[in-house]
C-alpha cells in the first residue's frame, strides 16, 4: 500500500464529514444556488488538467488535458456567473417586497 | 525564486484555496452572507488556477491559455441562460465536469502506463468509469426536461426549449 495512501484517505474522510456538516443546514431557499456554486467549485479539477496539459509528455495526453481544461474552466466561469445572477435576483426580490 | 520555496508558495496557495472553498460553502448557508460566499469562492478558484500555472511541471503555456479562453468563452454564455433553464444548465455543467475528470484519468493512464501501480490503476479506473457514467447520465436530463415541457399546454413551448444544446 502506498505510503501516502493513509494520509490521502484521512483527508478524504475528513472532507466527507466536513461536506456533510457544511451543507446540512443550508436553507431550502438556497438549494439551487448551492447546486450551481458546488458546480463551480468542483471545477477545481482544472488544476489537474492544467498540470497534465502543461507537462506536455505526449501529444495525446496534452490534447486530452487541454479539452479537460476548457471543459472544467467553462464550469468554473459559468457556475460563478449564474450563482451571482441568482443571488442578485434574491436581493432585488427582497428589496421590492416591503 | 528557488524551486523549493516556489513549491512551498504553491502548496500554501492550495491550502488558502481550500479554506476559501470551505468558507464559500459555509457562507452560502444564509442569504445574508451568500454573496460573500460566492466572492470568496471566486477568489479561491483564481488563486488555485494562478498557482498551478506557476507549477514547475507546467512548461507549455500557449495552448493552456487558449483552452482557458475557450472555456471562459463557453462558460459565460452558459452562465447567462434564463433562470428557468438553470436545472438543465447545471446538468450539462455536471456532464462537462465529469467528462474532464474522465479525460484526466485517461491522460494519466496514457502518460504513466508502464509504471502504474495496481493501486493507482484501480484509482484511475474508478475515476474514468465514474466520470464517463456521470457525464453520460448528466447529459440525459435535458432530454427528459424537454419531454415534460412538451406535454405541458404552454404557449411559450418553443421558447422554453431554445436553450437546450442540440445534442441533448
Amino acid at each position: 500500500m502506498p505510503a501516502d495512501f493513509i494520509s490521502s484517505l484521512f483527508v478524504f474522510i475528513l472532507a466527507a464529514f466536513l461536506g456533510i456538516e457544511l451543507i446540512k443546514r443550508v436553507s431550502p431557499l438556497l438549494h439551487t444556488p448551492l447546486m450551481s456554486l458546488t458546480n463551480a467549485l468542483d471545477a477545481i479539477v482544472v488544476v489537474a488538467a492544467i498540470i497534465i496539459a502543461g507537462r506536455h509528455e505526449s501529444r495525446f495526453s496534452t490534447i486530452l488535458g487541454l479539452v479537460a481544461v476548457a471543459a472544467s474552466f467553462s464550469n468554473m466561469v459559468g457556475g460563478f456567473v449564474i450563482t451571482d445572477r441568482m443571488l442578485h435576483m434574491f436581493k432585488t426580490a427582497k428589496a421590492k417586497k416591503p | 525564486m528557488n524551486p523549493a520555496s516556489l513549491q512551498q508558495l504553491i502548496d500554501f496557495s492550495y491550502i488558502a484555496a481550500v479554506i476559501g472553498f470551505i468558507l464559500a460553502l459555509k457562507w452560502l448557508n444564509s442569504p445574508v452572507s451568500a454573496m460573500r460566499g460566492v466572492l470568496i469562492g471566486e477568489i479561491a478558484s483564481a488563486v488555485a488556477v494562478v498557482a498551478t500555472l506557476f507549477d514547475p511541471q507546467v512548461t507549455h503555456y500557449k495552448w493552456i491559455i487558449v483552452a482557458l479562453i475557450i472555456g471562459a468563452g463557453v462558460g459565460v454564455p452558459l452562465g447567462m441562460v434564463k433562470m428557468t433553464a438553470v436545472p438543465q444548465r447545471t446538468a450539462l455543467s455536471h456532464a462537462f465536469g465529469a467528462m474532464s475528470a474522465a479525460l484526466i484519468g485517461v491522460a494519466e493512464y496514457f502518460v504513466g502506463t508502464p509504471h502504474i501501480s495496481k493501486f493507482q490503476m484501480g484509482e484511475i479506473g474508478l475515476e474514468v468509469v465514474i466520470g464517463s457514467l456521470t457525464s453520460r447520465a448528466a447529459s440525459l436530463p435535458p432530454a427528459s426536461f424537454r419531454k415534460s415541457c412538451r406535454s405541458a399546454p404552454s404557449p411559450i413551448e418553443g421558447k422554453t426549449s431554445s436553450v437546450f444544446p442540440p445534442w441533448a
